[in-house]
């Protein structure tokens, strides 16, 4: 009996995944345990593995697809076997409680032309009579029976490159210009079609704008990554749940740099590992957390978790979106092994290798985009945190020193973001000034 | 618009139609002194004396049976089934007697009788209390099924169920009792056999009656953020069926999803996939025409076992986003 | 031969003989009338010719740069015009007979003789009496045009068909109209030794064409030692005997052993008789589909004017015979290219850019020069350049002036891509194999978009 592979559930939040690429074609031998495909969660790319000795003797779902977990991909049996037909409805147990899936029973289609016939909708089959088309010649996608859409398609292409450009800088589908006998649309008959349109609408303002010489620019659609889409979801999510107050303040940085360079100075013996401001602030965000245990805590209904550790999340931009792993037990690292752990997570992150669970636990965020000359910002609550501290640019000022003249002083710009259910001002102002206090006194944060 | 809930139409529509035609009895359990079960008939005893509002025994059959045999005679009895699950005890009234003697004795009678029931599960009173059991009527010719979503429909349909010459049965929707909407005041009626548009969209269309189209309603609204624009029928009556309807929008759209609540094999959904199938809308169907209906199984006691046997709002839009073909 | 076909065919050059091979091709039974030889002025007097002289001309002045290429020729090339000329029509006798085996291979009858319409259907044959034929094909071709000019009757005052035919090379020749024909004419003689002066009313040669092509050929000709005067007529030639002096209208004398007088060609409408089609300033008047204004009578190729070149000829032909036997075509001259030959070529398919800016309110222009283009400069030759104009709403591609040697082959591509309406978009985005000429093409197409990147950004 031939034993499917399903997109795994890597995380308590995922609820799908992307199949990146196969690394088995079907008919390939694999081992349990054996990498055959690979896949990209919300949080990171990871390899699958077989769960057992056998053929790949199917793929069910395609690179690229997203793939809900539980959904059958593929499946592996010995030699010769064939994948079961469909399952029988009843058999699917209900999941996830209220979660319905019943409607979207595990059909496999067989791909088109698999036995020799044809697969497509009686729409798809009504279209391409009406244009003349062949159904043999429209490409489907793959496993896919030919829809209306890819007859659609198909037509479009069935106009010139010109009359193409000419009716969609018009608005019309270039599909609508198809002459019904299977030759291709030119520019006259897009010519033709718009002049119509214009006739039909003849309240339209046409409008008198030229494009300058050059190029038409087109728009584009960029698709969200998974990242994206499920970053974007959270964001969203906690910016229309969380009453949040914003409250700055500015830290007088200079010892703490002056403190940074005589630190790597004395590590550059030793290590090529330098440590970078932004560790310190970590560094003292982590002890500031630790005294004001309120702003290191989660929301748990009606209640609110103080939490034992205090895992603090990185906010790190990839090209997939943007990351947050978690750097745990952060007041209790040493700084060299702070400034490590670190480095490593931001690195893997952009190279999105981090492990699920890596992506998981924070307790609290920081996000820094002082290196870009911000100076303040006021950053999304990572739900179900409470707070997060946004780390702005540093600039010099002249403040007035203990005798009264001028001095240059290097100025930290900070915000702190918080959860108003959770924090009141008072309590979210202890908090900030403590951050602001640990930079200012500089040494602490090397102990 | 005054916003009143979906009972207090009902006890709305029953009043007003008492006030004016005298040959209107209700008949039912519980339905005079407490009130009815759900509240639907309270304040109807005092308004309209025991000798229009009869409280009767606990036998479905006596009761059924009594209003056909009032009917037969002249009066225009309104007779209710505590739960509708119960009709299963007066079966033999509904499907042998009210539906077939207008036929049977060639015409001499007609059987002007409306049956109330309350249908549906979502109130933890587990499988004898919770069914969907109108495909059983659909299945019974000679009998109106009906099946309001909305307190306005509510009132304006059971007006046309009082004046129809014929039996009908009034599904109400139990969890619909305390759901408020805006309806008339005043005398109006809603024809049967006229489905009504809740939604326009172009890419999916799905086709509901009763409780469920709130849910696709919720649905259509998820996945309109995707960009897909669902058109949502409710059919408000069973039988008749609005045919038309249901093939307009299968042309329209080209994928269909049907949803009830009632388990999904042998259930009403099947019909309207034939429906579709046997019609020109077969020729515009861009995806198999798909269900997601009740699971084959007696509804559970456990609150959350419960939720899972009958569509969700999420499970819905899943299966539209399925449909067309956005993966999940 | 038989008294009835299902085509009648008058004329055997371009138009002519390709309908008739096309007819046949479509099971018709086809006579064709031809009363000198097959292939018509393109094969016997025009196109043919001249690519053969061409060829040699090229060869003299390739020879004259092989010293720079570290070839040693121990005493320059010298021409034997009487072994040019046999060269020459050997081409000629080869595909002209080439044309008679196509035809026979496909049955088509061959009447000889002088072929007149007489009404709707019948054409009487000098000789051979009257054919009959539901339909009549008339491609009776044009001639050249002469010019009521003092003097323009002397023997040495020549028509191209007689200077293709001379067998010893002029010591100078006055070429009258700097025209395709003229250029051509004036190259190949230029480079056979002969002392070669052009003169011509416009402003410019080759006047039809792009006027950037016109500058181009002014120049190189000029390079080669050929005198242009523009924009000046020929008031009067005297004949002295020995040799011929004409008057410019400017006052300029120019003394010459022979003249060319290439003003341009006509119809020939010796082919109509008194059958009543009618005629629009010396052109049969044709439809789109080649028809006449007589049922049943259609007229391809220069009969028409619509334009003079063997190519659109052949396409005429083609579209002739299919709407003759009833299945109406439409002939599509808008992309046929015009092509002038020689070192440097010149070719262009499409609008001018005086047309096209009547046509379009903004039109993106790209140049190319082949100075810049590897496999020009390798050759020794790159002279010249690739001119495109765009459309910039669409990249519609509006016209493609090319000059510089291969420009005859390098304007098919841009021929087909317009006919297929591919768009400046796409062009620019072909790979093209490097080096070649062609790349050319492909960059003055980005040009145009402003993404060449073979070329300096401009300021």
């Amino acid at each position: 009996m031939a034993t499917k592979v399903i997109m795994p559930k890597a995380g308590m939040a995922m609820e799908e995944g992307v199949l990146v690429a196969w690394l088995k074609k079907v008919g390939d031998p694999v081992k349990s345990g054996e990498a055959i495909a690979e896949i990209e969660t919300d949080k990171a790319i990871m390899d699958l593995e077989a769960e057992l000795d056998g053929i790949l003797i199917a793929i069910v779902r395609q690179a690229g697809e997203h793939v809900a977990v539980t959904q059958t991909i593929a499946w592996i049996g010995k030699a010769g076997e064939s994948v079961p037909e469909a399952l029988s409805s009843a058999a699917v147990p209900a999941t996830e409680g209220s979660a319905h899936k019943r409607a979207q029973s595990e059909a496999v289609i067989v791909a088109p032309g698999s036995d020799g016939r044809l697969a497509a909708t009686p729409a798809a089959r009504r279209l391409a009579s009406e244009a003349g088309m062949e159904l043999a010649s429209i490409p489907a996608r793959a496993g896919n029976p030919i829809n209306a859409d890819d007859v659609r398609r198909h037509v479009r292409s069935d106009a010139t490159p010109l009359a193409s450009r000419m009716a969609q800088a018009s608005g019309l589908d270039p599909a609508s210009l198809a002459r019904g006998d299977g030759s291709r649309a030119r520019s006259a008959d897009a010519a033709a079609a718009i002049a119509n349109a214009a006739q039909a609408s003849p309240s339209r303002p046409t409008s008198s704008y030229q494009p300058p010489t050059g190029l038409p620019r087109e728009d584009r659609r960029l698709s969200f990554s998974a990242i994206q889409r499920i970053t974007g979801e959270r964001l969203s999510r906690s910016h229309a749940e969380i009453p949040s107050v914003s409250i700055f303040t500015v830290a007088d940085a200079t010892e703490l740099l002056a403190a940074r360079e005589r630190i790597n100075a004395a590590r550059g013996l030793t290590s090529n590992l330098k440590v970078s401001l932004n560790d310190l602030v970590v560094r003292a965000c982590a002890k500031a957390l630790l005294a004001n245990p309120r702003a290191n805590a989660v929301v748990d209904g009606d209640g609110l978790i103080l939490k034992g550790g205090i895992h603090i999340g990185l906010a790190v931009a990839t090209d997939a979106g943007l990351q947050v792993p978690t750097l745990r037990d952060a007041d209790r690292l040493s700084l060299p092994e702070q400034a490590l752990r670190s480095k490593d997570l931001a690195e893997r992150a952009r190279a999105r290798r981090l492990r699920p669970d890596e992506l998981e636990g924070g307790t609290f965020t920081i996000s820094n985009i002082g290196m870009y000359g911000i100076t303040s910002f006021t950053p999304i609550i990572n739900q179900p945190q409470v707070g997060i501290l946004g780390v702005g640019a540093i600039e010099d000022r002249l403040v007035l020193g203990a005798d009264g003249q001028p001095v240059q002083r290097k100025m930290l710009h900070l915000s702190f973001t918080f959860d108003h259910r959770a924090m009141d001002g008072v309590e979210s102002a202890a908090f900030l000034v403590s951050v602001k206090g640990l930079i200012e006194a500089a040494l602490i944060l090397v102990l | 618009m005054r916003e009143i809930t979906y009972a207090e139409a009902i006890r709305e529509a029953l009043s007003e139609e008492m006030r004016s035609d005298d040959s209107i009895v209700f008949i039912g359990e519980d339905i005079g002194i407490y009130g009815g079960a759900f509240g639907v008939s309270k304040g109807m005893l005092a308004e309209f004396g025991p000798e229009r509002v009869r409280d009767t025994p606990i036998s479905e059959t006596a009761i059924v049976g009594c209003g056909v045999g009032a009917a037969m005679a002249g009066l225009r009895p309104v007779v209710e089934i505590m739960f509708s699950d119960f009709l299963a005890v007066a079966m033999d009234q509904v499907v042998n007697q009210a539906a077939k003697a207008r036929f049977q004795f060639g015409g001499q009678f007609t059987v002007p009788l409306v049956i109330r029931a309350p249908s549906g599960s979502g109130t933890g009173a587990a499988e004898q209390h919770s069914q969907s059991l109108e495909a059983w009527f659909v299945h019974t010719p000679g009998i109106k099924v009906v099946t309001p979503s909305t307190p306005a429909d509510a009132k304006g349909l059971l007006k046309t169920a009082i004046r129809d010459a014929n039996p009908v049965l009034f599904l109400e929707q139990k969890l619909l009792y305390r759901v408020k909407g805006e309806v008339p005041e005043g005398d109006y009626s809603i024809p049967f056999g006229q489905a009504a548009v809740r939604r326009e969209g172009k890419d999916v269309a799905v086709v509901s009656y009763g409780r469920m189209v709130g849910r696709c309603l919720e649905a259509a609204a998820l996945v309109a953020a995707e960009g897909i624009e669902t058109e949502v029928i409710d059919l408000r009556t069973l039988a008749p069926l609005d045919r038309d309807s249901i093939v307009r929008a299968a042309k329209k759209c080209g994928r269909v999803l049907v949803v009830h609540e009632a388990c999904q094999t042998g259930g009403v959904g099947g019909e309207i996939v034939a429906t579709i199938v046997d019609s020109e809308a077969f020729f515009y169907l861009d995806a198999p025409v798909r269900r997601c209906c009740g699971q084959d199984t007696p509804i559970p006691y456990n609150r959350n076992l419960e939720d899972s046997v009958v569509p969700q709002t999420a499970g819905i839009a899943e299966a539209l986003r399925g449909l067309c073909g956005r993966k999940s | 031969m038989r008294d009835e076909y299902d085509l009648i065919v008058v004329g055997g050059g371009p138009a002519g003989y390709v309908a008739a091979l096309r007819a046949a091709q479509l099971g018709a039974s086809v006579v064709l009338a031809e009363r000198d030889v097959l292939g018509g002025t393109c094969l016997n007097r025009g196109c043919i010719p001249t690519k053969s002289y061409l060829q040699t001309a090229e060869a003299i002045q390739s020879a004259r740069e092989w010293a720079s290429r570290g070839l040693i020729l121990d005493s320059p090339p010298r021409l034997d015009m009487k072994k040019a000329l046999a060269c020459k029509n050997q081409a000629v006798r080869r595909l002209t007979a080439g044309v008679k085996a196509l035809l026979e291979s496909r049955k088509v009858d061959i009447v000889r003789g002088n072929a007149v319409l007489v009404g709707s259907g019948r054409v009487e044959v000098e000789g051979s009496g009257i054919l009959r034929a539901p339909s009549v094909i008339l491609a009776g071709g044009s001639v050249s045009t002469r010019l009521p000019i003092p003097g323009a009757d002397s023997p040495r005052v020549l028509l191209s068909e007689d200077i293709l035919a001379l067998d010893r090379v002029p010591g100078s020749l006055v070429v009258i109209g700097g025209g395709v024909i003229g250029v051509e004419i004036a190259q190949i003689l230029s480079a056979f030794g002969s002392v070669v002066t052009i003169v011509e009313l416009e402003n410019r040669l080759l006047p039809t064409m792009e006027e950037d092509l016109s500058k181009a050929m002014a120049a190189a000709l000029k390079k080669r030692g050929i005198i242009v005067h523009l924009g000046v007529s020929v008031r009067s030639i005297d004949d002295s005997g020995a040799g011929l002096a004409l008057l410019l209208s400017d006052g300029t004398r120019v003394e010459a052993e022979l003249a060319l007088l290439s003003v341009g060609r006509r119809p020939d409408l010796s082919c109509l008789g008194d059958s009543g089609v009618a005629v629009e300033r010396g052109c049969v008047v044709v439809d789109d589909f080649m028809a006449t204004s007589l049922p049943g009578v259609f007229a391809p190729g220069d009969l028409n004017g619509r334009r003079m070149l063997a190519h659109a000829a052949f396409e005429m032909g083609e579209a002739a015979a299919h709407s003759a036997l009833g299945h109406p075509r439409r002939a599509e001259l808008d992309l046929v290219p015009s092509v002038v030959y020689g070192s440097p070529e010149a070719a262009s398919v499409g609008l001018t850019e005086a047309e096209a800016r009547t046509r379009c309110e903004n039109v993106s222009i790209g140049l190319f020069p082949f100075a810049a283009n590897g496999r020009a400069l390798c050759s020794g030759d790159s002279e010249g350049f690739v001119k495109v104009l765009v459309d910039p709403r669409f990249g519609e591609l509006l016209g493609v002036h090319i000059v510089g040697a291969c420009a005859s082959e390098l304007i098919n591509e841009a021929a087909i891509l317009m006919r297929m309406e591919v768009t400046a978009f796409e062009i620019a985005e072909v790979a093209h194999a490097h080096p070649t000429r062609s790349e050319a093409f492909m960059e003055a197409v980005a040009a145009a978009l402003g993404r060449c990147v073979h070329l300096p950004a401009r300021g």
